[in-house]
């Protein structure tokens, strides 16, 4: 395969329920091309981040609060950021045959990017349906199985702006269930799921070496940190 | 000897060197975590309630005789619990 810009830095798997994922040295890996030369992951070089992310929060409350689900590059201060969602039990529900708006919430000189009203947890009240099933291989599986929970799947991107003041984040994630989340007695599913897409940023310094994304629920889950190159250095296999 | 029973875990990948650690929460990140999760209970109660506050006054509307589609007309469509799934509707009865 031709030398391309896009470079997965690496795969974290986070099989052990934890509170948060750390990315640090995010500036100090080497992208290799078909010659064998390398280059330097660094700002210059690489100054689009991208993360893509599949989460299960080990929980059962339908809606998290907005700081269940957060992140933040190298400070803990000074980030802004605002956000639409529909949340999973709000007035802004969204069912499967209909919808109704959305919300918005927002932040100023915070700790960190927030966007928790997004998602919900993945234990929802109601998915300890039923009994074991049987899956399309023949294997049980438990009616609290992880395979039965919720996943939140999402992206954070930033564009490094090479500059000393400021850098822009942009995300966006959505959960959905097959169940109605809130174990309402009404219709069948109702409370269906939640999503959210928002900007933000941070001017307590430049720098996203370290990247951590945390709730204060713990989470299962994957994470893939993508550099975008400012041209084609890499081999990807 | 943990800070706390269970403990609380963290993730940290290093990209120069590949190397991924599981460790406790510091003190420090403890006191972080709970302050986060105190704001994130009351950021819940406030939706909570402002889920029951929608359907209380929304009745209320209905109770001073305005129709339902009055009442849609003036604060929106209610929250849609009830909607049918159309993959699996509920039986005949």
């Amino acid at each position: 395969m031709a030398d391309q810009q896009w470079v997965l830095e690496t795969h974290l798997q986070a099989n052990n329920a934890v509170s948060s994922v750390t990315f640090s040295s995010n500036n100090s890996q080497y992208a290799t091309n078909q010659a064998g030369n390398t280059t330097l992951l660094d700002y210059p070089n690489a100054p689009v981040f991208r993360i893509h992310f599949k989460v299960q929060f080990q929980t059962s409350a339908n809606s998290l609060g907005s700081s269940n689900f957060y992140f933040h590059g190298n400070y803990q201060s000074s980030n802004d950021f605002v956000y639409d969602y529909a949340s999973a039990t709000s007035n802004t529900t969204m069912t499967p045959n209909s919808a109704v708006g959305t919300s918005r919430d927002y932040g100023y000189s915070t700790g960190n990017q927030q966007l928790g009203y997004g998602s919900m947890g993945s234990q929802f009240t109601n998915y300890n349906w039923g009994t074991a099933v049987t899956d399309l291989d023949g294997n049980s599986v438990a009616s609290t199985s992880r395979r039965r929970g919720a996943w939140c799947t999402g992206w954070f991107e930033n564009h490094f702006p090479d500059q000393a003041g400021y850098y822009p984040w942009h995300y966006h994630l959505g959960i959905v269930t097959d169940q109605q989340a809130d174990n309402s007695a009404s219709g069948p599913t109702p409370d269906w799921g939640a999503w959210c897409i928002g900007a933000g940023g941070c001017s307590a310094g430049p720098y996203i070496d370290t990247i951590t994304i945390g709730s204060g629920y713990n989470f299962i889950g994957d994470f893939f940190l993508f550099r975008g190159m400012n041209g084609n250095y890499q081999a990807n296999e | 000897m943990s800070l706390r029973e269970p403990p609380v875990m963290c993730m940290i990948h290093d990209c120069a060197t590949g190397e991924t650690t599981e460790r406790e929460l510091t003190e420090e990140e403890y006191a972080i975590r709970d302050d986060m999760q105190a704001v994130a209970e009351e950021q819940q109660a406030i939706m909570a309630q402002k889920q029951a506050d929608a359907v209380a006054g929304r009745q209320k509307l209905l109770d001073l005789g305005l129709s339902e589609d009055e009442v849609t007309a003036l604060v929106g469509a209610p929250a849609p619990d009830g909607a049918e799934d159309v993959e699996n509707p509920a039986p005949a009865v």
